[in-house]
Parts: structure tokens; sequence; C-alpha cells
């Protein structure tokens, strides 16, 4: 059996009449860990959403675990084990820590990947203290952390992450950077959005740049300290 | 006798009971559409003529079937549920991604349709169902007549306001409503099966207007107008409660039935209209409602 979990070839999407993916092609191996770098509007976050059908239209070819998906709903694509922590957090208002937490479905039969609440709390120990607390009340970093224990708990074991250290400090970004490792031990696989380059550099297994709805560069972690400064011009950094 | 303000204590109850049993309806009805419009962002013009569908299954149950009152409470809300989800699937899903105005014009054309269809085949004069026995009479009170029927009315509707709102605010599928109120494609995202979410609730939303409509039965004329006579007060509570809120819905549909009983009571001439005098400062004061979150 292939150890390819996410195959995507010739993506095409739109928003209305804007076209936004102009065919991407590229492949997630188990347990890897890649990043979409790019500047803003490059259609990073529109692939994640095009992965789960959450764009208005889309053509071209994803293959999750070999399973072909692009035909298939939302919700279908997602117990397929595909968890997405959207750029916003998504932690929805009126609903406590806990009520987000527990509100995403369980994939179907439960799997291996399905962490406990207990477990959770454990690797998050203040959304255990603040459980019961308005989910919109936590503080930037605990809402991001909400959002990926959220699907954590669910038994994905593909993440879609967008920008998960966007407006947090320091501290909390070196407390991801720590999370993300821990999940990549454990062997999830990983396609990460990221405008941090620094964030991401320090995590990630491969490292694509976007520009105009495409893949324009490919650059492994190996390489990354020869062609730092030419990924540093192709983002603007 | 006791006067209040220079109205006879029995007057003045009498009209507050008649305004509780018409809160009863317009807490239901503007319940439905409150959450209709929080799940699917559609204002259902339809939601009278679904009230009026309801009363009559339950007038053609009775006279062609001779199924009871009872039955028809649970089997009324269950059929016309049922031609709504079809509706829905059908027609209004087409209409999401477009402006409200769009829903508003195929559910108020449906509302011709419906009326229109009604009208040709029963006149408009109206038809009367019979109190069942069961709730028949009154009890003799010595400040007042307690129709039995009336008190059903406000017992029943109450429990099933209540009774979603506690389904709403308090359960795990209340939690996901809510959370699909907010972002539907986000939740979608987490493996819930919104589209059939938001079927379902269109159904259930419809199917309380048809349960009300079997309770006005009783107590009002069963004809095709009287969906279309309630609900443009109806239209008002949400207003005035707040779009899309669910207790908005039910202390301000009972508030009203309240206030238009007793400006009855105090001010025939201005009964029709208060309610409408009242959303107009609302709508100055609080545009978003009373209940309703201001963006």
């Amino acid at each position: 059996m292939s150890d390819m979990v996410l195959d995507i070839e010739g993506l095409n999407a739109w928003y209305g009449e804007a076209h936004v993916l102009h065919g991407m092609n590229f492949q997630v191996k188990k347990g890897e860990m890649i990043t979409l770098l790019g500047r803003n509007g490059a259609g990073r976050t529109t692939t994640l959403r095009a992965i789960l059908g959450l764009t208005d239209r889309r053509t071209g070819s994803i293959k999750i675990n070999g399973r072909e998906v692009s035909d298939l709903p939302t919700y279908l694509i997602s117990r397929l084990g595909v968890g997405y922590c959207p750029e916003e957090r998504g932690i929805f208002p009126g609903l406590s820590c806990e009520e987000n937490l527990l509100l995403p479905r369980t994939i179907d039969g439960g799997n291996e990947w399905a962490m406990p609440v207990s477990e959770i709390y454990s690797l998050f120990p203040n959304l255990k203290e603040r459980r019961h607390s308005q989910g919109t009340r936590l503080s930037g970093g605990e809402q991001q952390m909400l959002a990926i224990a959220r699907i954590l708990r669910t038994g994905a074991n593909l993440l879609l992450l967008d920008e998960i250290s966007e407006g947090l400090a320091p501290i909390i970004v070196q407390a991801l950077v720590g999370l993300i490792e821990i999940l990549k031990i454990r062997g999830y696989t990983i396609v990460m959005v990221e405008q941090n380059f620094h964030f991401a550099a320090a995590i990630a297994d491969k490292f694509y740049v976007v520009e105009h709805g495409q893949i324009v560069e490919k650059v492994l972690r190996e390489e990354l300290e020869e062609r730092e400064s030419h990924l540093n011009s192709l983002l603007g950094v | 006798m006791l006067l209040i303000f220079g109205v006879p204590l029995q007057a003045l109850l009498g009209q507050v009971l008649i305004g509780l049993v018409n809160g009863s309806f317009y807490a239901v009805l503007s319940l439905g559409l409150a959450v209709i419009f929080g799940m699917l962002n559609v204002i259902n013009f339809a939601h009278g003529a679904f009230y009026m569908m309801g009363a009559f299954a339950a007038w053609m149950g009775l006279n062609y079937l001779g199924i009871s009152y009872w039955a028809m409470l649970v089997l009324s809300p269950l059929l016309v549920g049922l031609i709504a989800i079809v509706f829905e699937r059908l027609l209004l899903r087409h209409l999401y991604r477009l402006d409200h105005l769009y829903g508003l014009l195929l559910t108020f054309g449906s509302v011709l349709l419906i009326e229109g269809f009604f009208r040709g085949v029963y006149g408009v004069s109206g038809m009367s169902y019979p109190v069942p026995s069961m709730l028949s009479g009154g009890v003799d009170l010595p400040f007042m007549y307690l129709p039995i029927y009336r008190i059903w009315v406000i017992v029943a509707s109450l429990t099933l306001c209540f009774g979603v709102w506690f389904a709403v605010e308090k359960t795990k599928l209340g939690a996901l409503l809510r959370a699909a109120t907010f972002n539907s494609k986000l939740v979608e995202s987490f493996g819930i099966n919104v589209p059939l979410m938001i079927t379902l609730t269109f159904g259930f939303g419809v199917a309380m207007a048809a349960f009300a409509g079997v309770l006005a039965a009783p107590i009002m004329q069963v004809s095709p107008p009287m969906g279309g006579t309630i609900i443009i007060v109806v239209f008002a509570v949400v207003v005035i409660g707040g779009m899309g809120s669910i207790l908005g819905s039910i202390v301000t549909g009972l508030g009203l039935g309240v206030l238009e009983g007793l400006t009855k009571v105090y001010w025939p001439e201005a009964a029709n209209t208060v309610v409408f005098l009242v959303m107009l400062i609302v709508l100055i004061l609080r545009p978003a409602g009373l209940f309703g979150k201001q963006n």
C-alpha cells in the first residue's frame, strides 16, 4: 500500500468568478509535514479549503489515502480523517471552551488517532482550567490551542493548519513549535500554511512556495540553509 | 365588583387570557421563524401558509378520515413538515448563497400558490372544528370563567417553546445548531452533515407552525386567510424580539399577546396597531431587537 496520504494533481479552484488556484500539484507522505509558503493572496489558504471542498468550485484530482475525494461533500472528506484548523481559529461564540472542544464528530468507529479528552487536557492544561469559560473569552494562544485540540480529539490524522502562529506572542509560538514536534513524533501528517517563515523553518520537512495559485518552488529541509536567501527573496521577507 | 382603572376585573382577566392564547401562537410561530432564519438565513414568508395547512390537515383528518384531534396533533406537523422538507430540497436550497430577498420572494410566491389552492377548493368563509371533548367546558372561578381549551393552548405552546429552547441551548445537538448558525462551512468541515441539518431544521420549524395550526383550529375559523392574518403580527414579534433569537421569540410573543389583550380593554381602537407601534419604537431605540445581538 502506498504511503502517500495526500496527492493533489492539477487542482484549480474558484471563489465566484475569481480563479484562485491554477493547477496545483503536490504530494504529502504519511508522517510528513509540509509548509505552504507565499505572500498574501497567493492561494495557500485556498489550497487547504479546496482540499476540504470549501471553495465555490474546484477541478482536478485530490486523493486522500488513495481515494479520490474531489466529488465528495465536505463532511465526508472530513470523515476520512482530515482535521482543519482555520486561519481565524473558528472558535464559536456562545459555546464554552469544552463545548467547542467536543463539537466535532469523531471519525467513525474511533481509531488509534483519536485523542481522549483526558489526554488533551494533560497536553493543554490551560484548556482544562478554562473549560467552562466562553471559547471566545480565551486568550489568542488558548484559542489556538483549542482549535488544534478540537481536531486532535476527532481522530483525524491529516491535519490542515492555517496560519496557526498568526498574532501570537513569541513565547506562545515557541509552545506551538513544541506541540507540532510532539504531533510529528506521533506520526501525524501535517499540511501547514504559514507566513512566519522562522516558525515553519524550525519544524517542517518540505517547503512549497505558492505564487499565483501554483507551486513555483520546492525546498527540502536539508536544502534550507543554502537556499534561505533565495526563499527570502521569493517571499519578500 | 372590583374595578382596575375603571375596568371590571373579570373583563380584564378575560382579555389577559385571550392575550396569552394569542401570545402563545405568536411565540410558537415566531420561534419557528427564528429557528429557520438562524440556520438557513431565509425569511420564511410561507410560515403562515404552513400554519394554515396544519389547521386544514386537522380539519381534513377529522372530516374525511375521522382522525381525532389528538392523533392530528402529531400527524399534521409530521405531514406538513414533510412537505416543507420536499420544498426545501427542491427549491429553497438553491437560494442560500443569494441575497435574503430571493428566499423572501420564493416563499411569498409559495404563499400565493398555497392560499390560492385552498381558496379555490374551500372558499374563504372558514370552517369550524370542534373542541375535543376532553378539553371542552371550563372552570368557574370566583373572578372569571376559565375555558379549559384555552389553558391547554397556553400550556402546550409553552411546553413546546421551552422544550425547543432547552434543546437549542442545553444539548449537544443545540450546540451544533448554534455553531452552524455562526459558521456552517466550518461545522461541515468537522464531519457534520450540515445540508441534512438544514433540511431537518426547516422541516422542524415548519412542523411547529403546523402544530400551532392544529391548536388554533378549535378556537379560530379554519380558513385559507388565517395564516396571512397572523403572520404579519408574527413578523413584527420577530423584529421586536430580535431576528434569530430563541428566547426573544418566546418572551416577546407572549408579552405582545398580553399587551394586545390589555390594549383591547383600555384603548380598543389601538388594539390592532399596538404591536406595530412597539416595533417602531424598538427599531428606533434598538434596531437588532430586544434580545438580538447588536452588530
